[in-house]
């Protein structure tokens, strides 16, 4: 098929809420490969957590997958039960997520629940097991005494460390961190961030998923935008940051603020739509001070302006 | 452990002011009550003034009410005595009946307990893990009408039909006539166990069915909704979600989901006990059981302080003592618990 490790394509994930059909993820198509680490960025409710859960096949209820393709590492993810997908998640696709204080069990020691993943994709011996995971522990830097503590007993830092240890017990070949530092302060964000590159050197590839533009291209080969459960533009780092085109992505951009000059941060006006009832044509027109009288009724396919530079809007698309 | 020690003392230590609350409002509420003991025990007879007095000064009703007040207090604490009674037989001492009736209402709340936590754990459980199925939601309304039932009113309807119509049961009492049981912790189905007779102990079991069944019953709601709600709840946790990225088995994810669950539950444990022993009046009366409730019930009609206030310091008593024994509990299950 391809070279590419995980290749999405034209995944819809919706929620069927009692209120509505929420169109959480719309049509959305994304490659990763092999080794590359890619940021995808938007603001909360843009739908790029519930693509990362999608990718595992764990969107919770009432979300559904309800079209689109999953490829990952040329197999078809869509047609895996829950069996099969099990041995893919923690095995070949590891998850970081948001909360440290909230993704590990309270009742039951690191050390066990470091141990229980090694335990249940590789049915190794519990001494073993025990064994290995108190190297991953000191591999990400906490020692290997910690292995009886309870998660209460370690600071937030060190608990998505034990977390990361986790995810990355059995070396998966994707990574995925959903706002993997939001709920750290900034010096512990920066080992984390380390942490992270540290775990790319080795091969994998990682998905970082984050609101923090900066955070995203500070290591980043590539960048996703997503707005409104979209992309809508997908590019190589360099050139998303200092020339973007959509103008999502450049209130994204402008919208951070720097340390030496002057210049003031401006704020996108506006409130993402309410994705129960998406405004029709391109999903961002409503905010948009660029808008043309084609925008409030098609929507902007996504397409490929330059090599490996991706964009779904009406302004550059030549009709 | 040392430090569970010192838990344990401190924890004790609640029951005191507990205990000593109780008895100050159970003392002041028999005292405002009308009605007066002794005229309670003469009825309609004639009795002369004088002997009346007389009467009064034997039972310690003459003192000033303060004085009556820790004459009372002090003689369950230096000497274990609980007061005499004034009602028939007259005299008898009040700890007498409270450890002839106390056995009885320990063996139905047991027994209540049971039913209302197994109960509450299998519709709690079933309706967490089939959330908004037809099955949760039979379960919900169960779990809100029981708040509604009096438990007279359902010991009655469970008499009739279960007991009357079906006779699977019987309707009142602890052991048929005529059956015996050695007592050696007064807990009949104990007991009978211990003596080796199986009759006996069919014919107890088959007689705290019904009671137990009406109590638990009444309580059960509570722990449903306690279960089912704190379990969609861990259910919908982070951490139980990263259980499941990381391709944890989905039974062993139910069962650390449910043990998180639980905690909370347990702290509802210990505090449900004092609705436990509340209930077991009405359900003693219901079923003429003979424990210390329909003893209070008994007992009231005839405003015998020493008796209401001895069985309501024991209430007061179990009610720390079981709360020590869940907090102990707790602090052993949640390493979050500091102690």
């Amino acid at each position: 098929m391809s070279n590419a490790l995980l290749e999405v394509i034209n995944l819809k994930v919706y929620f069927y809420t009692l209120s509505g059909v929420v169109r959480a993820v719309d049509d959305v198509s994304l490659r990763v490969l092999p080794g590359e680490w890619i940021s995808i960025v938007g603001e909360s409710g843009s739908g790029k957590s519930t693509l990362a859960y999608a990718i595992a096949k764990i969107v919770p209820p009432p979300g559904k997958i309800v079209g689109g393709k999953v490829g990952f590492m040329n197999r078809d993810l869509m047609e895996f039960d829950e069996e099969a997908m099990r041995s893919i998640r923690g095995r070949h696709i590891g998850f970081v997520f948001q909360d440290p204080l909230t993704s590990l069990d309270p009742l039951r020691t690191v050390g066990d629940q470091l141990a229980e993943v090694i335990q249940v994709h590789l049915g190794v011996s519990r001494e073993e097991a025990v064994r290995e995971a108190g190297d991953l522990l000191e591999l990400v830097g906490i020692p290997r005494d910690r292995l009886n503590y309870y998660p209460h007993q370690l600071s937030g830092g060190q608990r998505q460390r034990v977390v990361i240890a986790i995810s990355i017990a059995l070396r998966p070949e994707l990574l995925i961190a959903d706002e993997p530092t939001t709920a750290l302060d900034v010096i512990i964000q920066d080992q984390i961030m380390d942490l992270l590159k540290e775990v790319q050197r080795k091969g994998a590839s990682i998905m970082l998923i984050t609101h923090d533009v900066a955070l995203a291209a500070e290591t980043a080969n590539r960048i996703a935008v997503m707005y409104a459960g979209e992309i809508v533009e997908h590019g190589n780092t360099h050139s998303i940051i200092n020339a973007p085109l959509h103008p999502y992505t450049v209130g994204l951009v402008d919208s951070v603020p720097d340390l030496w000059s002057k210049k003031s941060v401006k704020s996108i006006p506006g409130f993402p739509p309410d994705l129960r009832n998406p405004p029709p044509g391109c999903r961002f027109h409503p905010r948009c001070r660029q808008a043309l009288g084609i925008c409030t009724n098609e929507s902007p396919p996504m397409t490929a302006i330059e090599h490996d530079r991706y964009l779904a809007c009406w302004l550059y698309l030549k009709r | 452990m040392a430090g569970l020690g010192r838990y344990v003392i401190i924890r004790a230590s609640l029951i005191v002011p507990t205990v000593l609350i109780l008895y100050t409002f159970v003392f002041i509420l028999l005292r405002v009550l009308p009605g007066d003991p002794i005229l309670a025990v003469v009825g309609t007879r004639y009795i002369p003034p004088a002997q009346l007095e007389e009467m009064r000064r034997m039972a310690g009703l003459d003192k000033p009410i303060p004085v009556q007040y820790f004459d009372y207090l002090l003689g369950v604490v230096l000497r274990g005595d609980f007061g005499k009674t004034l009602a028939s037989p007259v005299g008898k001492p009040v700890s007498e009946y409270l450890w002839e009736r106390l056995p009885a209402t320990v063996e139905l709340t047991i027994a209540s307990f049971i039913v209302a936590s197994l109960i509450g754990f299998i519709t709690g459980v079933g309706g967490a893990l089939r959330r908004s199925s037809r099955l949760d939601t039979s379960i919900r309304i169960y779990s809100i009408l029981t708040y509604t039932l009096f438990i007279p009113v359902l010991g009655m309807g469970l008499q009739y039909f279960l007991g009357l119509k079906l006779k699977l049961f019987y309707i009142s009492g602890r052991l048929s006539a005529g059956i015996y049981v050695p007592r050696l912790t007064g807990l009949l189905l104990l007991d009978s166990l211990l003596a080796g007779d199986l009759s006996a102990f069919t014919d107890a079991l088959g007689h705290i069915v019904l009671p137990s069944l009406t109590l638990g019953i009444v309580l059960s709601g509570a722990y449903t909704r306690l279960i089912r709600n704190n379990l969609i709840e861990v259910l919908n946790s982070d951490f139980i979600r990263a259980y499941r990225a990381r391709g944890v088995p989905g039974h062993r994810v139910t069962i650390y989901a449910i043990k998180n669950a639980f905690i909370p539950v347990v702290t509802y444990m210990g505090l449900q006990i004092a609705m436990l022993l509340g209930g077991a009046i009405l359900t003693e009366t219901t079923f003429s059981w003979p424990g210390l409730g329909r003893f209070i019930y008994e007992r009231i009609e005839y405003r015998d302080y020493a008796s209401i206030q001895g069985a309501v310091i024991l209430f007061a008593f179990i009610v720390g003592l079981m709360n020590l024994f869940v907090d102990i509990i707790y602090a052993l299950i949640d390493p979050r618990v500091k102690y």
